[in-house]
């Protein structure tokens, strides 16, 4: 039985349910990578050029983990995810990078491009398994089953905290928020100091795409769009007293999405924090900050 | 209205050119200066790519001198370029410089809608008036690149240092003076020539350096520290893979002749990166090969700081490099880069290629 390697990075963090479920119902051995450690880490920054972002860098070091234990390697080459937009120009490289640092390793890397016939995410999963010589029928088959998986799992994430005390939202790409290394267990951290926590899952899919429209000039990518309507949502609908963007070193997209944010929070008088990320940051610093935007949340709110 | 726009080192002189021609007033960017660079910086985001940050300094230098409306291109993306104009404005809008922006938006490989977009502007022109400085600035902008491969093959074996450089520079303010086809033509023989006369010495083969990279780093000399005439000085030949004249003919222009587009660089790229990835990513990876393929000394790939696609082709090009046995520099440029590091790093490249060379020889 072939088996296949995910790495715990970028699009898992969002699709991992269905890529599991798919290629465990289609009929093959589905190895995971484990939460990111110091060591994954380690063995990402050295293989990939300094100037990558950490996600990315991250998403290295899964990959060379997952390597030497699979037969090949799921890393897909996700070019857009909704019609008009992209997702980000590293993504669209990224089999090819991921290629140059495993030196020989089997990489499986379906199409992802829904701005082409038969670019679908589903599409692509079918072609990933006639790449790896599953049975096509069953993974057709598999596609559904992974497809209801994918919805109940991205529902629970689309639950909305019930908390009376004072919100913030903590606006970033979901693979860095998400992982146990980049993330930092920023919302644990957060609520902990008492704050009701949201983040841009929580904002009803309708109202996004309302905002997105109005907005006058949308960008091209897909999470950076998400995040600035996510942004004028909260503060809109009055739901939190202050929004922290977690952005990792070098980002292009959030480098300039973060500045509108910024200058949006800047009209309407919200704090605003953007917090940098870099393989080089350590919890405390972090925890500083944190603590000391709570308190002048806390603050605001007495005054 | 006091139109400027975006400057890409001498290359978008033809621009301004044709746009005085069709009667605009037009207010020539500034050449980047220290005080560019540090405008810009203050005004942009930290992590944002080098060429907004210059390029919003060269908006704020044109602004002090009059201009109040700014001519650039816009995109769809991935690269960050298609957001440009939307986010200099807001920018240069909150620090007190209100300018307004006309965006070109990519006419999807046809010149016909780039031209009636340009053609709005400047109605009380007459048709016939208005193609013909468009006509002038074509010719122009294929004369300045005609002299600018020139004086790079020049200056790598010049007898004074430096001679190149100002003859070039000479000619192309001459060139950017003209206003007809007749004396575009004039001047540019006369520059080659000039560029022909200038003393020479006598060199065994010299070597050659093929400059890639992301589009603005490689035409604005300010932006790359002057790679091209440090490596000039070096006596080495550098071949600059830059060509708007390729670039408007194979985007532009060939879709409305229903010409064939030449997508070889594309499959040269193919077997290290085999999807677009925005800006000019794929085309690095091509024109490596490319420049492998053709013997070429070794390659210099410059970006800047944080640029996405270039980062993806960077990180395939040691691929290259491998396979052919090409030595490639890659030099990633910001606001803080300093010339004595660029210099000695290409210092020692060339020194690598010399080396190289040599062991060739004595193994045959």
């Amino acid at each position: 039985m072939v088996s296949v390697g995910l790495p715990r990075a970028l699009f898992h963090h969002e699709f991992g349910e269905l890529f599991q479920t798919f290629f465990q119902c289609a009929g093959a051995t589905v190895e995971v990578s484990p939460h990111t450690t110091r060591e994954i880490l380690d063995l990402g920054v050295s293989s990939a050029v300094d100037e990558t972002c950490l996600p990315v860098k991250i998403y290295y070091g899964h990959a060379r983990w997952l390597s030497q234990r699979v037969d090949s390697v799921f890393v897909p080459r996700v070019v857009s995810i909704c019609p008009r937009e992209y997702t980000c120009p590293k993504f669209l490289g990224l089999p090819d990078m991921i290629r140059r640092a495993l030196r020989g390793s089997a990489v499986c890397s379906p199409l992802v491009d829904v701005r082409r016939r038969g670019g679908s995410l589903s599409d692509a999963l079918v072609l990933a398994a006639r790449e790896l010589g599953l049975d096509e029928r069953i993974a057709k088959k598999a596609v559904r089953s992974a497809c209801m998986k994918q919805k109940t799992s991205s529902l629970a994430i689309r639950e909305v905290p019930k908390g009376q005390g004072p919100a913030v939202a903590v606006l970033g790409h979901q693979y860095l928020i998400s992982d146990a290394l980049s993330g930092m267990d920023v919302k644990r951290r957060l609520q902990a100091l008492g704050l009701t926590v949201y983040d841009y899952h929580m904002v009803p899919e309708p109202a996004l795409v309302r905002i997105q429209r109005r907005v006058n000039r949308p960008a091209f990518w897909t999470y950076e769009n998400k995040i600035l309507a996510a942004a004028i949502w909260y503060m809109n609908q009055r739901k939190v007293d202050g929004i922290i963007q977690w952005v990792s070193f070098g980002c292009g997209p959030d480098s300039m999405v973060g500045e509108v944010v910024s200058r949006e929070c800047r009209q309407r008088g919200v704090p605003h924090m953007l917090l940098t990320i870099d393989e080089h940051t350590g919890t405390a610093g972090v925890q500083t900050r944190l603590e000391a935007f709570a308190d002048m949340v806390f603050w605001r709110r007495e005054v | 209205m006091k139109i400027t726009y975006p400057r890409m080192g001498d290359w978008t002189a033809p621009l301004g050119g044709m746009l005085e021609q069709m009667g605009l007033t037009v207010v020539r960017p500034p050449t980047p200066s220290d005080r560019t660079r540090n405008i810009g910086a203050r005004l942009s985001p930290e992590f944002i790519c080098y060429p907004l940050k210059l390029n919003l300094g060269n908006y704020v230098e044109a602004y002090e001198l009059g201009a109040d409306t700014v001519l650039m291109a816009g995109g769809v993306g991935p690269c960050r370029f298609g957001y440009y104009a939307t986010i200099q404005k807001d920018i240069l809008a909150d620090a007190g410089y209100p300018m307004e922006f006309i965006v070109l938006e990519p006419p999807k490989g046809h010149a016909l809608s780039l031209l009636s977009q340009l053609r709005k502007l400047v109605q009380n022109v007459s048709l016939c008036d208005f193609l013909r400085a468009v006509e002038v600035a074509w010719l122009k902008l294929q004369a300045m690149e005609d002299i600018h491969i020139l004086a790079n093959q020049v200056r790598a074996v010049e007898a004074v240092t430096g001679q190149t450089s100002a003859v070039y520079k000479q000619q192309i303010a001459l060139l950017d003076s003209a206003t007809t086809v007749e004396s575009v033509k004039g001047l540019w023989s006369r520059a080659r020539e000039a560029l022909y006369n200038i003393k020479k010495v006598r060199r065994e083969r010299v070597p050659v350096v093929r400059l890639i990279g992301e589009i603005y780093m490689i035409s604005e000399p300010f932006a790359n520290l002057d790679v091209e005439e440090r490596l000039g000085r070096m006596g080495v030949c550098v071949e600059n893979t830059l060509s708007l004249v390729d670039y408007i003919r194979q985007n532009l222009i060939a879709d409305v002749l229903r010409m064939h587009r030449d997508r070889s660089l594309q499959e040269e790229a193919r077997p290290y990166l085999a999807h677009f990835v925005g800006g000019e990513g794929v085309e690095s990876v091509g024109n490596t090969v490319r420049a492998a393929k053709q013997r070429c000394d070794g390659v210099v790939h410059v970006m800047p700081f944080t640029c996405m696609p270039e980062i993806v082709a960077q990180s395939v090009i040691p691929t290259v490099s491998e396979e052919y046995g090409i030595p490639v520099l890659t030099l990633i440029l910001d606001e803080h880069s300093a010339e004595a590091g660029i210099q000695t790093r290409l210092e020692a490249f060339v020194d690598l290629i010399q080396n190289k060379r040599e062991a060739v020889r004595n193994r045959v």
